[in-house]
């Protein structure tokens, strides 16, 4: 080949390698990788599945197996047995992983776990001194002096 | 399960007090494309066994069952997640070949979005979404949340197009956006 020819050559590769790069691909001309793919998905920003067997889908140009551990096909018949016994003692609320927590209840015995953990965390139980039944009828009686320098804000144990 | 994460409450049958509620958050915490680093009830499982004093089986030991759609064989889910200070558009395509052995059965798409409202009389935030050309929700609300779609957009050996747009509040002055957030995600069920 003649050092002319090459030059032409090697134009007309760098002229088609410069086009192919800036020129964007649409949908409709991505390659459609292979007939095995049970699904073709194509500029998606995320793709998970799962299977009872073993099939491969495309994502974004990438064959990727599915996960086929994860799907089962359930049991025919409903199941029903025995749930155990009833729970003796349930709370009444159960909080986890926060800083502090109170609660009043008129009922005794009832505890709660407030907790910064989830593995451990010892049950408290309610204050219950802090809820009790309204009067059946109101209340009127005096109630004391006024006060004479009121805070908009009141700190205790801070 | 929620759209931002997963609630799980246990109940042991011979212990009087009730595990924690656990809740994980879709919230990555190392770099990476999902799933591998994003929330998977696999993941929850294995917190539940953990606090519950279980040896965690492992990943590939935790079996999913889909009541839903009971002879479901394959489950799906794809989708995109825009975030953007003004107005973003993008497309993406599914294709389920002529000859894949799959055949769908049910397609919902779990939608979601959220923005800062708008001030004053601007317009307000916007979410919406085509598939095939054809709009399926127009929703402005601030707090949208999330919601369920139902469409039948899976003929085989026809490539399906999706359209998935944002623009969040404006404040002050035109062309000044707060975030808009827009997450989609395709739940398909398939024999």
């Amino acid at each position: 080949m003649k050092p002319k020819e090459h030059l032409i050559l090697f134009c007309a590769i760098f002229i088609y390698a410069v086009i192919s790069g800036l020129t964007p691909l649409s949908a409709s001309n991505l390659p459609i990788l292979s007939k095995d793919h049970i699904m073709i998905l194509q500029q998606v920003l995320f793709a998970f599945g799962w299977s009872s067997t073993i099939d491969v889908w495309s994502i974004n140009n990438e064959s990727v197996l599915l996960n086929n551990r994860a799907l089962v096909i359930p049991p025919a018949t409903p199941i029903s047995e025995d749930a155990g016994p009833p729970q003796l003692n349930p709370s009444q609320f159960y909080i986890n992983n926060i800083a502090f927590g109170f609660m009043w209840s008129k009922f005794e015995g009832e505890r709660y776990r407030p907790s910064t953990s989830m593995l451990v965390g010892e049950k408290v139980n309610v204050n219950g001194r802090g809820m009790v039944k309204v009067p059946d009828e109101a209340t009127s009686g005096d109630a004391g002096p006024h006060q004479l320098n009121i805070a908009i804000t009141y700190l205790n144990k801070h | 399960m929620r759209g931002d994460g997963w609630i799980l409450a246990w109940l042991d049958r011979y212990e009087h007090d009730l595990g924690a509620i656990v809740w994980w958050g879709h919230t990555r915490r190392q770099s990476g494309a999902p799933p591998q680093y994003a929330t998977t009830p696999s993941r929850a499982i294995e917190i539940v066994f953990t606090v519950a004093g279980i040896t965690f089986p492992g990943y590939d030991k935790i079996y999913l069952y889909d009541y839903s759609e009971p002879n479901a064989t394959r489950l799906l889910i794809f989708g995109h997640s825009i975030e953007e200070a003004g107005e973003k558009t993008v497309d993406y395509y599914y294709t389920i070949p002529a000859n894949s052995t799959m055949t769908p059965k049910k397609l919902l798409i779990r939608a979601g979005g959220y923005s800062n409202p708008s001030q004053g009389s601007y317009p307000p935030p916007s979410f919406k979404l085509w598939v095939d050309g054809m709009l399926v929700y127009s929703v402005s609300d601030s707090l949208w949340g999330w919601s369920t779609y139902q469409i039948d957009a899976y003929q085989k050996g026809v490539q399906h197009s999706v359209r998935q747009y944002v623009k969040g509040g404006e404040y002050y002055s035109y062309y000044r956006y707060h975030t808009g957030y827009h997450n989609v995600a395709f739940i398909l069920w398939a024999e």
